[in-house]
């Protein structure tokens, strides 16, 4: 199957600090791959390049084929949410997500039933007129969550997408993640909720001090390590650093 | 309490100026920034005294308008902060200090030589220079002159601190409406002088004018009596307002002085912004338009404008006194416009930034946004200059409306909005609303601005050829604005690619 998204040696750093290094990966349509690591890993430095909010200083990253500093066009095919995503307090639920769909070029028709069909699914029909600044935390996160679905994307690439979602909310996201996915797209899922990434995730990378320590499906790492789970695993490939 | 105060004060310090331990290019750009502001006061002053023939203390009626203004000015300044919320905490101290074991006293005491410090680094350099020059060659008088507006500072910040404190103890509404009753108070003295009226009891009563007597020696018998009751009432509702018991409620305001100080209030809720209709420039316009109406940093620059300008024409009487009153009124246009995209500008550094992830992360959405954001800008700041020129020519009895001052007025709303965005946009991080660099980003359009506005400046001070410039003349003027709008924006757009990069720094 073809590679949706791929990172060919990526390197980053901020000033003398080294954020990444020649990392790779590889995502194919189908495929939720979890992006994995302890802080200051390099995780979200990574997503930030492949979303364009970041510049590598070395590597490839290319989208559907393509490598993302030829066009911005790239972008439609990518729906993003940050790790701490930063809401305009002044809009409404409803104009918030319209902006986004206006942005990112969906047609207003179009965009009026995806937005009444994406606040039915996250349980904010309710708050369609609320202002965002005076929502909850949780539920600002199903805002940024639900807006990342705005125009249908083919790739995923989701920061910390369960952070601050009540066990419902993270249920929903998953079904979305999983119908993108099921629809031939790839998700790339930023996370350090291990249990999470070994249940839903089906391949995955782990990242320890911008460096890539193993690569592959879960069940091969749990094996290579002999461990049980995926967190065992986890820490003994990184305490063996 | 003393040994609670140094601690939560050298925090506060090293929190506000702490860039300057670390960085030589903040370092750089502070002594950058003061001299040019130094230089622009003793500039403003020395051109008030050529103008309008101050000639030193022997002028004192004038000198004592122009500190009065002054004075005034500073009190709306932080009556205006004190109904944002008027106490000086940054986020970190919300999360970590208020909900520490610190009485709230402690607290306020801290805050309140916090602000003292604060005010002093930020104003006092311009304020000294600019009544050095109005006073020379009596530079003598420059001491008494300190040590009054210290006085004057120290009123200001326990006025905002008061209202700070009412807000926060619940009666929000009482402190913006005793807020707006002292502005209007201060505004008083401001359109007297404005409108040439002289009211002997507002004069005798006036804080403003009290403290600028007193600051050139020229008291009268009972200022010091007035001047100590006013003392009086504003020290005892502060040692009232220190016995605070409960602290909640406190906004990080320092970063976000003009804005709406909290997220759960929000201007304008009515106005709607329909997604379904218009092109996406047109919307991302009206996007722009809202959002400014919305966290109420129009309203808030409209308020500096009108007090710049009111100030401004108070200290002059430039209307007036000049021979071509309408020449004078487009020239004060001219300068003092720049004021709204600037202030538009830094409050979108400080509140928006962080949100750009949406368009940034959008194919070609981070040059739509800004393109709308642009000519939003362009829009607001032409509208104002038209209405500004045209409250002026029907104060001092002129009708012009020259076709030349439509051109101008374009020509400074599309530089200085495009001078300020460009400002905003190759910069790393965003200046605090209440900052050097603040100052910084409102004097460079504005010097940019009237740079550029030259060619059509000059034409419009030809008294003959402005009246009725021939065809010849009048196709390369008007062709003029739009040709800068047609560079500047592309510079813009051209900006947007690497300002995507250098936001994934900072959001």
């Amino acid at each position: 199957m073809e590679d949706l998204l791929r990172v060919k040696g990526l390197w980053k750093s901020y000033g003398e600090t080294l954020a990444v290094a020649d990392l790779s990966l590889s995502i194919k349509a189908g495929e939720v791959h979890g992006l994995l690591g302890p802080n200051g890993a390099g995780k979200t430095t990574v997503v930030k390049c492949i979303v364009g909010l970041l510049r590598p200083d070395e590597g490839e990253v290319l989208v559907n084929g393509v490598e993302i500093t030829s066009s911005e066009s790239y972008k439609s095919l990518i729906g993003y949410l940050p790790e701490d995503p930063a809401l305009p307090e002044y809009l409404t639920v409803e104009e918030f997500l319209g902006y986004l769909a206006r942005l990112r070029s969906v047609k207003p028709q179009e965009a009026k039933s995806r937005i009444g069909e994406l606040m039915e699914i996250f349980n904010l029909t309710k708050l369609r007129r609320e202002f965002i600044g005076s929502l909850s935390r949780g539920l600002r996160q199903r805002v940024a969550v639900a807006s990342a679905f705005i125009h249908k994307p083919k790739i995923l690439i989701l920061d910390e997408p369960f952070l601050g979602l009540d066990p419902e909310g993270q249920l929903k996201v998953k079904l979305m993640v999983k119908e993108v996915v099921g629809d031939g797209g790839a998700a790339l899922i930023s996370t350090h909720m291990l249990d999470m990434a070994e249940r839903f995730c089906d391949t995955v990378t782990i990242m320890y001090r911008g460096r890539e320590v193993v690569s592959g499906d879960v069940s091969s790492i749990k094996q290579m390590v002999n461990a049980n789970s995926l967190e065992e695993a986890f820490i003994k490939l990184v305490n063996g650093r | 309490m003393g040994r609670m105060i140094k601690p939560i004060l050298g925090f506060k310090l090293k929190q506000y100026y702490g860039n300057l331990r670390i960085s030589s290019t903040a370092r750089i750009s502070t002594i950058i920034t003061y001299l040019l502001i130094t230089f622009s006061a003793a500039g403003a002053a020395a051109l008030m005294r050529g103008l309008y023939g101050i000639a030193g203390v022997e002028d004192l009626p004038k000198i004592i308008t122009a500190i009065a203004s002054t004075f005034s000015a500073l009190f709306i300044f932080e009556i205006y902060l004190g109904m944002k919320g008027g106490i000086t905490a940054l986020r970190s101290e919300v999360d970590f200090i208020l909900p520490s074991p610190v009485k709230p006293s402690t607290y306020l005491i801290a805050d309140l030589i916090f602000q003292l410090i604060f005010l002093n680094v930020i104003l006092t350099p311009a304020v000294s220079t600019f009544i050095a020059t109005l006073l020379y060659p009596e530079e003598q008088y420059l001491l008494r002159f300190l040590m009054v507006y210290q006085v004057s500072i120290l009123m200001a910040v326990i006025m905002a601190h008061g209202l700070g404190v009412l807000g926060v103890r619940g009666y929000g509404r009482s402190a913006r409406a005793l807020g707006w009753t002292l502005i209007t108070f201060m505004l008083i003295q401001i359109f007297l002088n404005m409108a040439d009226i002289q009211a002997g009891s507002i004069d005798a009563l006036h804080p403003s004018k009290i403290l600028a007597r007193l600051a050139v020696g020229a008291q009268q018998t009972l200022d010091l009596p007035i001047l100590a009751a006013y003392l009086a009432a504003i020290l005892g509702s502060y040692l009232q307002a220190l016995r605070v018991k409960v602290f909640s409620n406190v906004n990080p305001f320092l970063t976000k002085g003009f804005m709406e100080p909290s997220s759960r209030r929000t201007s304008f809720p009515h106005l709607e912004l329909d997604f379904t209709k218009g092109s996406l420039r047109l919307y991302l316009i009206k996007f722009h338009l809202m959002r400014i109406c919305r966290d109420g940093s129009l309203g808030a620059s409209m308020l500096f404008l009108a007090v710049f300008v009111a100030a401004n024409m108070s200290l002059s009487r430039i209307a007036w006194s000049s021979l071509r009153p309408e020449l004078a009124s487009t020239i004060l246009t001219v300068l003092y416009i720049p004021l709204i995209p600037a202030l538009l500008t830094i409050n979108w550094s400080v509140a928006e930034r962080m949100n750009l992830w949406s368009p940034a992360s959008s194919s070609n959405g981070l040059r739509n946004y800004l393109d709308g954001m642009l000519l939003s800008y362009i829009i607001v700041s032409t509208l104002f200059a038209m209405a500004f020129y045209g409250l002026m020519n029907v104060m001092i009895g002129e009708n012009p409306f020259m076709i030349l001052d439509l051109f101008l007025a374009l020509t400074t709303s599309i530089t200085s909005s495009t001078i300020s965005m460009l400002m905003a946009l190759r910069s790393g991080k965003p200046a605090a609303a209440l900052s050097h660099l603040a100052l910084l980003y409102t004097v460079i359009p504005m010097a940019g601005s009237i740079i550029l506005d030259l060619p059509i400046l000059i034409i419009r001070s030809l008294g003959t050829l402005a009246a009725a410039p021939p065809l010849w003349l009048l196709a390369p003027l008007a062709a003029y604005p739009l040709s800068l709008l047609l560079i500047l924006r592309r510079r813009i757009l051209s900006a947007s690619e690497n300002f995507a990069y250098a936001l994934g720094n900072s959001i």
